[in-house]
């Protein structure tokens, strides 16, 4: 029932499986009849290594989808590239072949990412029309797949299920089998603990990090929960406003972070477990805060 | 020792539906004092929405049915009141902030005339007078252009600022109780923690009472004296927030401060509670947390009850015992 924080060393003299060059996207919105324009990500620069944990952390409209969507190639960019195994998967102009299948994205709400019409079974098969027939062939049999559900924690019979017949966390876990189904070597988590009750949280975390042992898969995990961060991660991103402000260690991060967005927000994050923890609620009554 | 504002006895409360009665609340008690922080904490299905909701009488009569126990609010049973007599006390006397900013205003209607017509009522005030307690109440709530905003719709606001004019809503009677119902879940960190220090202190300035529910143990940490925690439908666990947090008794309390990561734990490891929420219509016969209850033993088969002496209290045959230590 218990994992410790992973050795990152090994990781840092891994070779780059993802890397973003000056990436840029600009979106065109209306505001009050006027048409503006928003930099959803404005010269961002990155490398993810293989088999590390690599954090997107921001707020709300900090750009984080819109960097998942652009890696996804479901976005193109308005400049820069975005190489994954050292070809360019993405550029202005020109929309090179996108390796589906090497690529696979975990959403934040099961509910929603799951199709309410299809058994599971459908639902897991259905990533694997995107690559070739060898690879369709290899993991889309009825054994491969009661073998991937055993591997996330779910029973054979789920496989002729709905999903409406699971719970959230069981729902979870089938969107994350959907998304090994292929055998990708990238897997894009997208707030995938933040819909589920906390005491289920945990039991995801967990269950992320054994199959990324076991599928030597590599993670962008995108959160603002920075308590999650904290214990995921090996190396966090903060974006801010489109920008990225700050790419850091993790315990660096938390330790000593270095740009005023980030002493910002993790300022903001209220923590119980230390005995001197600050708390607003002690300093009222002499005058408010 | 300062009286009750608000008084919660052994609430069991069902929902009617399709499938029959799902009691989704057994015998709840607790108590705010006047000015006084108290957090409920739950996960879903724990009963600390409908506990909120059943306070403020906002559950829907025909559906809902109180099997037993009292809501007794300054004094009187809230359950028995007649819908008149509540609409005097609810807004008036018990404000109420809602999770979505957004669902909670009237999307059709400025922010000014949304308060205004809120003062109105509640003060029966002239518009001249109502306008000026419109930017009082907008300049309470750290608003810092009161005429401007005061204009705006609230499609123009951020989650943030919605949440603030939510707040000088629920606060513009100047209620001896504040039912906060997750008020910062919808929001950013940083806003969060902005609009945490604002309940906060307009709590402390009219000495108001605060019951603030919510699933963030961090948040009730941070702004809350007292907690309660609940578990499909019951009371686990009572007591101020600084004990509990630093010895909680109940092995739900612990299980969860050790599957939630916190900020400030780094290698510490991270213990997941095995199982799933439970179904309210299937719940065990004893201890609604046995199921997935690493103690569990022979005796809690049978329902604990809630024991303990002065503000804490435990459901659970454990307590008062040394709880081996795993």
């Amino acid at each position: 029932m218990t994992v410790q924080a992973r050795d990152t060393r090994a990781v840092a003299a891994a070779e780059p499986i993802l890397t973003l060059h000056q990436v840029q996207k600009r979106f065109l919105v209306r505001k009050r009849g006027i048409r503006v324009e928003t930099v959803a990500a404005d010269q961002v620069s990155f490398t993810v290594r293989r088999g590390e944990v690599f954090g997107l952390v921001g707020e709300s409209g900090s750009g984080k989808t819109t960097l998942a969507n652009l890696v996804m190639g479901l976005e193109a960019p308005d400049g820069g590239e975005i190489s994954f195994c050292g070809r360019v998967i993405a550029s202005p102009g020109r929309r090179p072949p996108f390796p589906y299948g090497d690529i696979q994205m975990v959403f934040q709400d099961p509910r929603s990412s799951l199709n309410p019409r299809m058994r599971v079974h459908q639902i897991l098969t259905e990533p694997l029309r995107a690559v070739s027939p060898e690879r369709r062939a290899q993991f889309g049999s009825e054994a491969a797949l009661v073998e991937l559900l055993g591997q996330v924690g779910l029973r054979p019979e789920s496989l002729h299920r709905f999903p409406h017949e699971f719970s959230g966390g069981q729902r979870q876990r089938i969107a994350i089998a959907r998304a090994l189904v292929t055998r990708p070597k990238l897997v894009l988590l997208d707030e995938p603990t933040s819909a589920l009750d906390v005491s289920v949280q945990a039991q995801v975390i967990q269950l992320l990090q054994s199959l990324q042992a076991e599928f030597g898969l590599t993670y962008v995990f995108i959160s603002h929960n920075m308590g999650v961060v904290r214990y995921f991660c090996d190396r966090v991103g903060v974006l801010y406003r489109g920008r990225l402000v700050e790419v850091a260690d993790t315990d660096t991060l938390f330790s000593a972070p270095s740009h005023e967005y980030t002493r910002r927000l993790l300022d903001a994050v209220p923590t119980w477990s230390h005995a001197g923890a600050e708390r607003l609620v002690e300093e009222a009554p002499n005058g408010g805060v | 020792m300062t009286e009750s504002v608000l008084q919660v006895e052994e609430l069991t409360l069902s929902f009617r539906t399709a499938a029959g009665l799902i009691r989704v609340l057994r015998g709840v008690s607790f108590d705010i004092r006047a000015g006084e922080l108290v957090g409920l904490v739950g996960e879903s299905g724990s009963g600390k929405s409908v506990t909120a909701q059943a306070v403020a009488r906002l559950l829907p009569e025909e559906t809902t049915v109180v099997e037993s126990g009292r809501i007794l609010f300054a004094g009187r049973d809230v359950c028995t009141m007649t819908e008149a007599e509540m609409r005097e006390i609810r807004g008036r006397r018990i404000g109420y902030v809602f999770q979505e900013p957004m669902t909670a205003l009237n999307p059709a209607m400025t922010v000014g005339d949304q308060l205004m017509h809120v003062i109105r009522h509640h003060h029966g005030c002239s518009r001249r007078e109502a306008r000026q307690r419109v930017q009082r109440a907008l300049e309470e709530v750290l608003i810092h252009q009161p005429d401007l905003v005061a204009r705006q719709y609230p499609f123009e606001l951020s989650g943030g600022m919605r949440q603030r004019i939510v707040i000088a809503l629920a606060m513009s009677a100047n209620p001896a109780l504040l039912i906060a119902d997750e008020p910062t879940t919808a929001l950013d960190v940083t806003v969060q923690a902005e609009i945490l220090k604002l309940i906060l202190r307009l709590a402390r300035q009219h000495g108001t009472a605060v019951l603030f529910i919510t699933h963030d143990l961090g948040v009730v940490s941070q702004i809350c004296e007292r907690m309660v925690v609940l578990y499909a439908g019951e009371v686990v666990e009572r007591g101020p927030v600084r004990e509990i947090l630093r010895h909680p008794n109940h092995p739900y309390t612990r299980a969860l401060l050790r599957a939630v990561p916190d900020v400030a734990r780094r290698g510490e490891p991270l213990q997941a509670i095995p199982g799933e929420l439970p179904d309210l219509r299937h719940l065990p016969p004893g201890c609604v947390f046995a199921p997935r209850c690493v103690h569990r033993m022979e005796r809690c088969d049978t329902r604990p009850p809630l024991r303990g002496s002065g503000d804490t209290a435990v459901a659970c045959w454990w307590s008062g015992q040394e709880v081996p230590n795993r």
